[in-house]
């Protein structure tokens, strides 16, 4: 089914788009999401302010260098932008909407 | 020098190659122990050249020592394996007795 | 290209889940490596240089000599030289002298003139013993190899970004290339010689996997040690102004306004006393003074990193006027403190001789494994009855251009220093563009010859160049390697020998490069330099799982 799916995709829209969109998704939205996610980390550790921050920005390469090879590896391109795009987008709303801590 | 975690533990990494069936050949007439025996005897010199490390240098530098120190040795004996199988294994045994006198220095 | 990869497009079957994600990582991996390899074999050669930052920069001004001197002394003289050229500067750094550097190094920034802004000043040496300003040949000396390691000659901030981008390539292929490396264990010790392709992947295999440690932490560590301009945000999360950050994380600075009222500077030995007291005995090894013979001045001691596994020096702040202790820093939290122990671990300011001679063939392991990686994906892809496409010469071209020429490109740098006349104005300059029209140079003529030619003509004058070194320097200066053997100066001695060592090892590499392809390889090894194997239906198999 995952094949059907691929395939009518890979039709309508040329291997090189699919790619780059690929590509795009895996290197700035992987950096997106990464710094979204350490950054709602840090907001939320129970921990003092400074010392959750520092655990975010240690932790953030790991999440960004996780997230870029999945893009890679998960064949439907349309989960891999989602899942991406779309926890860069919730995870830093979340972030701007709770405000600094101090 | 505090070399002698690293001199161990090119010992033990040559115990560990030579337990293993592939590495074996090519060493004749050299009478080899048995692979189990070299798969303990390798086991306990890492543990061992562990052991040197932290107690020369501490639990922080001494672990980060260790870990050095194997990453410049089993790319060394993998080389020298590979060129000269008897020098290495010959270098291993040489470098264990070297271990006692470089621990004065 | 040709040979772009057919996944994610188009796979028939579906694989089972591991094959699956071993296929995905191995085909990202080459990506990967390919796109970011050659900035990351330099970062890796000028980086393994850099841990003799200090030595390389002794060794460009041969006309110093070091001298061994207590802190205190070092410290007084300095400031007793700053009292007499500048005392009412705005700030005052002073960098002691260690067992490596030999020379006080002091920085002095003027008060802030709104009608006149004032020239910027230069970076003073100064004898350590008497204070005196030190006269030597200008030169960037070490330093421009650590700086160009990350920020790779490209203005601010863009090679900091070009560095980053490309480490967390390094990064991504270390996880997909052990994903990809099915056989780690059974292949662990194994290096097979004069087996095209099974040899360079053996070779990279080998110098990947048995230094992985050391991989993955100076890829890890090397994104922490710029972490706050790549990634701010967690900060920015939790604080309105990044000054509320660096005063939690690190303490109040100290930086008090000046009052006005003058006061005599005190003494900075009772002070360096009060903090080694504190430090377990440790001196400090720079010292920042703010408004000097002011009623408001400070003296900030900050402590050597040397032997400490933690790179965020311990600072004490006290009253320049008073001699009072005003503040220290504060004990760091766990999260700070494992930021500064992977900064330590990646600039290995702590290691002693010995362990940072274990940097600097780790170091060279990773630029073992990048060049290896780069050699095996043209030798991998090279048919044997085809004419190379042209994404492979250019791939081949462009390892060639890296890998044998960058290393005359230092040899170059080294060997202007010595060349360029001691006086000459902006002979600084000139050593630096000596490296760059060097090894770009080089690349480019090397285009003219056939690569097989190319590969070992760059590696041979590679050897060449590097074994000039010691000659050049004792027809130039007094301190050659029989002088230095004789007057018992290690650093001068074992430079010189370092240098035959390199030589030797890249004229190794050239002769490994002009042997012989054995018959049955002959066709392939035309097209290029090392040959590629007969295609045997199992090998190949393997081959293909392999990476």
């Amino acid at each position: 089914m995952n094949n059907d799916r691929s395939a009518k995709q890979a039709a309508a829209w040329p291997g090189v788009a699919r790619m780059t969109a690929r590509a795009v998704t895996a290197l700035f939205g992987g950096y997106a999401a990464a710094a979204a996610l350490a950054s709602l980390l840090a907001r939320l550790l129970p921990i003092a302010p400074a010392e959750a921050s520092a655990w975010g920005m240690i932790l953030s390469f790991l999440v960004f260098a996780g997230l870029a090879l999945w893009a890679f590896h998960e064949r439907r391109l349309a989960l891999v932008a989602a899942a991406i795009w779309g926890s860069a987008l919730v995870a830093g709303a979340a972030v701007v909407l709770m405000g600094a801590r101090a | 020098m505090p070399y002698e975690s690293g001199l161990i533990s090119f010992a033990a990494f040559a115990c560990l190659a030579l337990a293993m069936k592939k590495h074996r050949p090519g060493l004749e007439p050299l009478v080899l122990p048995p692979q189990r025996v070299l798969r303990v005897l390798g086991w306990a010199l890492l543990a061992l050249s562990a052991a040197v490390a932290v107690l020369r240098l501490g639990p922080a530098l001494g672990v980060t020592a260790w870990v050095g120190q194997m990453c410049v040795a089993a790319p060394l004996l993998v080389l020298l394996l590979s060129w000269r199988p008897k020098a290495a294994t010959a270098l291993a045994g040489a470098g264990l007795i070297c271990v006692p006198f470089l621990a004065f220095l | 290209m040709n040979v772009r990869p057919t996944f994610p497009a188009s796979a028939p079957a579906p694989a089972p889940p591991a094959r699956a994600l071993r296929q995905s990582m191995a085909w990202i991996h080459a990506w990967l490596g390919l796109l970011a390899g050659w900035i990351l074999f330099a970062m890796f050669l000028t980086g393994t240089a850099s841990y003799f930052r200090p030595e390389i920069t002794q060794w460009m001004q041969p006309e110093l000599r070091a001298s061994a001197v207590p802190a205190e002394q070092a410290a007084q003289a300095a400031i007793g030289h700053l009292q007499a050229t500048t005392p009412d500067d705005q700030q005052w750094f002073i960098y002691l002298p260690d067992d490596r550097t030999g020379v006080t190094r002091v920085f002095a920034r003027a008060k802030p003139n709104p009608e006149k802004p004032p020239a910027r000043r230069p970076e003073l040496k100064l004898d350590p013993a008497t204070g005196q300003p030190l006269e030597a040949r200008d030169t960037r000396g070490g330093e421009h190899f650590y700086r160009f390691h990350f920020q790779l000659q490209i203005p601010h901030p863009w090679g900091r970004w070009l560095a980053g981008v490309c480490a967390m390539f390094m990064l991504a292929a270390i996880v997909s290339g052990v994903i990809t490396h099915k056989r780690i264990f059974v292949d662990f010790f194994t290096l097979r010689w004069s087996k095209g392709q099974r040899s360079w992947l053996d070779a990279h295999n080998a110098s990947a996997v048995l230094a992985l440690p050391f991989h993955a932490m100076i890829t890890y560590t090397g994104l922490i040690t710029l972490v706050a301009m790549y990634m701010p945000w967690p900060i920015k999360a939790n604080f309105d102004k990044p000054d509320t950050f660096t005063t939690a994380a690190y303490g109040a600075p100290a930086e008090a306004k000046a009052s006005g009222r003058p006061a005599p500077l005190l003494p900075v030995t009772p002070m360096i006393e009060a903090a080694a007291r504190q430090w377990n005995g440790d001196r400090p090894r720079t010292i920042v003074i703010r408004n000097p013979n002011d009623a408001a001045a400070t003296v900030t001691l900050l402590r050597a990193t040397a032997g400490r596994l933690n790179a965020r020096p311990d600072s004490i702040t006290f009253s320049g006027a008073t001699g009072q202790q005003l503040s220290r820093s504060p004990s760091p939290g766990p999260a700070i403190a494992a930021a500064g122990v992977m900064l330590a671990l990646h600039l290995g300011h702590f290691a002693g001789p010995a362990l940072r001679w274990v940097y600097f063939f780790m170091g060279l392991t990773g630029a073992a494994m990048v060049g290896t990686g780069l050699v095996l994906w043209v030798v991998k892809r090279r048919k044997p009855n085809a004419k190379p496409f042209f994404g492979l010469r250019l791939v081949e071209r462009l390892n060639i251009g890296v890998i044998a020429c960058l290393p005359t490109g230092m040899a170059a740098y080294l060997l202007a220093n010595r060349l360029i006349p001691a006086d000459l104005p902006g002979r600084a300059e000139l050593e630096v563009k000596a490296m760059f029209w060097t090894w770009f140079g080089l690349a480019v003529v090397s285009l003219v010859r056939p690569a097989r030619r190319a590969w070992i003509e760059t590696l041979g004058l590679a050897a060449v160049a590097f074994a000039a070194l010691p000659a050049v320097n004792a027809l130039t200066t007094d301190r050659g390697l029989i002088a230095s053997l004789r007057a018992g100066d290690g650093l001068f001695a074992a430079f010189d020998l370092a240098m035959l060592a390199i030589a030797a090892l890249c004229g190794l590499a050239a002769l490994k490069a002009s042997a012989k392809p054995k018959p049955p390889e002959r066709r392939a090894a035309h097209a290029g330099q090392p040959a590629a194997p007969v295609s045997k239906p199992a090998k190949a198999r393997e081959n293909a799982d392999a990476l």
